[in-house]
């Protein structure tokens, strides 16, 4: 319940950042003239004189980065820990290797869910091609409940490299909704497994709100874990 | 700035969220507990072999209205038939239309165990013999595919009570227990006071236990003793404790 409401309390700080930054980029006054519908018309186009403004520019932007922290997601999770570690269950107790079980104690578990680091190119309008880094890991070591000897450590990590696929479906001045997938592969590292596998994440409805810099919420499935949030930066490499 | 601030602080949110589990932190008396209930369990096993056997001597020996009660009590669904001229009982179990499916051979050497008589119980591995006034059961049993009972015991007295209804035997020995898994486990139990069992339970009882995985070498002993309700003592370690199966 804790480890619920903690994801939650996360979430809703990640959202906090993205109305601060809508907030900045509607204070721009053309942005708000096109939000309210003063330039829709020829009319209104004849009456206000035309402003320049380096948002013309901005809502062009090629290059785009971003970083995200998804909340764990039941592939991810079990990509990373296999589930049943995280519980902390026990999954067998007949004896006599329940006293074996019982002779090794483990710490707390903590554990980095997927850290994202993503790179998009605008194709064209609305098209995104890139590519999309993860990261999670778990860390928890076991120790001798008799002696208190630390014995090993539990530790896994998932590194993740893909190629991403993103279009947006809704397209406002500051507001974007979209979608992507991403393929690629996965490194899982541990103790005593490891190996490279092919991993997917797909994004299933995204929502960014900014311009230059932005904040984004996402839902999906795959590496990147189930609700995603983060921020990104939409730039040009010149003038 | 206000921007850095939330970020900074959704930041230090996200991290506080990274523990996902407590961990299992235990105690080493958790170990003893493990140890106990291993030998709690074997001690049973023995103790319910002994009461399968002895029951079918009460049930042949003693009169017939107690004979009937024991029948009732303990072999309902059973049949039990003594062949004087092969010196064999045969035990099976009778289904409800009446047919028998016999599972288990007694060879005697033509006394019952009360007359002093040496009973073997085919495909068990177990022997009852008398010498001299002192009955033996030693036992060498598989109990599963995995794990293997040798035991040497020298039953001390056994009988009916008719007024709790239960079989009662009091033995002590040694009890050897095997388990062969990928390692194997070793439970050495050395009977210090006699063992006494009642009602489907051990109700008294002094134990030196000493227990062994043969991957880790370690040697883990037991002291355990049982109170007549059952419940168990046990120090390991310089820790005590109490519990109760």
């Amino acid at each position: 319940m804790a480890r619920k409401l903690r994801y939650i309390v996360a979430v809703v700080a990640m959202l906090c950042t993205t109305p601060l930054v809508a907030q900045e980029v509607i204070s721009d006054e053309l942005i708000y003239d096109r939000i309210s519908g003063f330039m829709t018309t020829a009319d209104s186009y004849d009456i206000m004189p035309v402003r320049k403004s380096k948002n013309i520019k901005e809502i062009r932007h090629r290059h785009n980065i971003r970083l995200g922290y998804g909340a764990p997601g039941l592939f991810s999770e079990f990509m990373l820990d296999n589930i049943g570690m995280a519980c902390d269950c026990a999954l067998h107790f007949d004896y006599p290797s329940a006293i074996e079980h019982r002779r090794h104690s483990t710490s707390p578990r903590r554990q980095l869910s997927t850290l994202s680091l993503q790179y998009s190119y605008c194709i064209k309008p609305g098209f995104w091609l890139g590519a999309k880094g993860t990261y999670a890991g778990v860390w928890q070591y076991t120790y001798d409940t008799i002696t208190g000897k630390r014995l090993y450590d539990n530790n896994a990590h998932n590194i993740a490299l893909m190629l991403d696929a993103q279009i947006a479906w809704l397209r406002r001045d500051i507001v974007e909704m979209y979608s992507s997938l991403s393929l690629g592969l996965m490194a899982h590292i541990e103790r005593a497994n490891g190996g490279l596998t092919p991993m997917f994440d797909a994004v299933f409805v995204g929502l960014s709100v900014g311009r230059k810099c932005y904040g984004f919420v996402e839902v999906g499935a795959g590496i990147g874990g189930s609700v995603r949030g983060g921020i990104g930066i939409r730039f040009n490499s010149k003038n | 700035m206000k921007r850095t601030i939330f970020f900074c602080i959704s930041t230090l949110l996200l991290l506080t969220s990274c523990k996902v589990g407590n961990g299992e932190q235990r105690e080493p008396i958790e170990v003893g507990h493990g140890i106990v209930h291993w030998t709690e369990e074997n001690l049973m096993k023995v103790s319910n072999m002994l009461e399968s056997i002895f029951i079918i001597d009460l049930y042949l020996t003693t009169d017939p209205a107690l004979r009937e009660e024991i029948f009732d009590e303990r072999l309902k669904n059973s049949v039990v038939e003594y062949d004087t001229t092969t010196n064999t009982i045969m035990e099976g179990y009778r289904y409800v239309d009446g047919t028998v499916d016999y599972y288990r051979t007694i060879a005697t050497d033509g006394l019952l165990l009360s007359e002093g008589g040496t009973w073997r119980v085919n495909g068990q591995g177990t022997t009852i013999t008398s010498d001299g006034g002192v009955m033996t059961a030693t036992i060498n049993t598989r109990i599963d595919d995995n794990s293997q009972v040798d035991a040497k015991l020298r039953i001390e007295e056994y009988g009916y009570d008719k007024e709790k209804g239960a079989f009662d035997v009091k033995y002590d020995g040694d009890i050897y227990i095997v388990e062969q898994r990928e390692y194997t486990y070793t439970l050495s139990i050395d009977v210090v006071k006699s063992i006494e069992y009642t009602e489907g339970r051990i109700v008294g009882g002094e134990l030196d236990v000493e227990y062994n995985y043969s991957a880790t070498e370690h040697i883990d002993k037991v002291y355990m003793t049982y109170d007549k309700d059952g419940r168990i003592s046990f120090s390991y370690r310089g820790y005590t404790n109490t519990t109760q199966y």
